[in-house]
């Protein structure tokens, strides 16, 4: 988790993560992406999401993100 | 406390670290492999899991291991987490995070409660003798 803080911090401008080989995420996981979303929303940019697999989608979802992600 | 279901449960301890949710992961995978949960029901066995025990770490003051017990009535798994000799803390009143509300409203923690509540059928916690301990009751969809 701690390399993926590092990495997801590192990220700058708009980004689009493939989510096609994530099993699996837990709240950790989301609140990374969270995180990573307003920060980049803050500075006019954003964190774009795209095929999740259905796990990670309802997840999602369940969480309220959905939306936010455009995973709805 | 009596084991959840006489006879067919498994139960094992784990240190209060967050390095333990490797033998967690194990633990499960071995009752997994035995039961025949698997696909969704299993990552959503393991989130609600994770959750609580990360939960437990996280906010109770114990100094002991944190005890996991799984077992399954028909097609229901049953999971419980108890830590002994903490101080009271239902995270079962924990207040969830709206998932309304929009991006700049909604902070990066909190939603691992709502998660559990969200994948459960039951969540009940209990109280007594200074030991917590949380029951869930989650529906399975599919067993081999």
């Amino acid at each position: 988790m701690e390399s993926a803080r590092t990495s997801f911090d590192a990220l700058d401008g708009n980004v689009t993560a493939d989510l096609s080989k994530l099993d699996y995420i837990s709240s950790a996981g989301l609140g990374l992406f969270v995180r990573t979303h307003k920060r980049l929303v803050a500075t006019g940019h954003a964190l774009t999401l795209t095929n999740p697999t259905p796990h990670v989608r309802n997840v999602f979802h369940y969480a309220g993100l959905d939306k936010i992600f455009g995973l709805d | 406390m009596a084991p959840l279901v006489e006879s067919s449960s498994i139960k094992k301890y784990f240190p209060r670290d967050l390095s333990a949710l490797e033998s967690l992961f194990a633990f499960i995978a071995e009752f997994r492999a035995k039961h025949g949960v698997r696909g969704q029901d299993a990552r959503e066995v393991e989130l609600i899991i994770e959750e609580l025990f990360t939960n437990f770490v996280r906010h109770n003051d114990g100094q002991h291991e944190i005890s996991v017990e799984l077992a399954t009535v028909d097609e229901t798994i049953c999971i419980r987490i108890t830590d002994e000799d903490v101080d009271e803390f239902d995270l079962t009143q924990v207040p969830e995070p709206d998932p309304e509300r929009p991006l700049e409203d909604r902070r990066a923690g909190g939603m691992g409660i709502l998660l559990v509540r969200k994948l459960s059928q039951k969540v009940s916690y209990d109280y007594h003798d200074r030991t917590s301990t949380v029951t869930i009751l989650k529906r399975l969809t599919a067993r081999e």
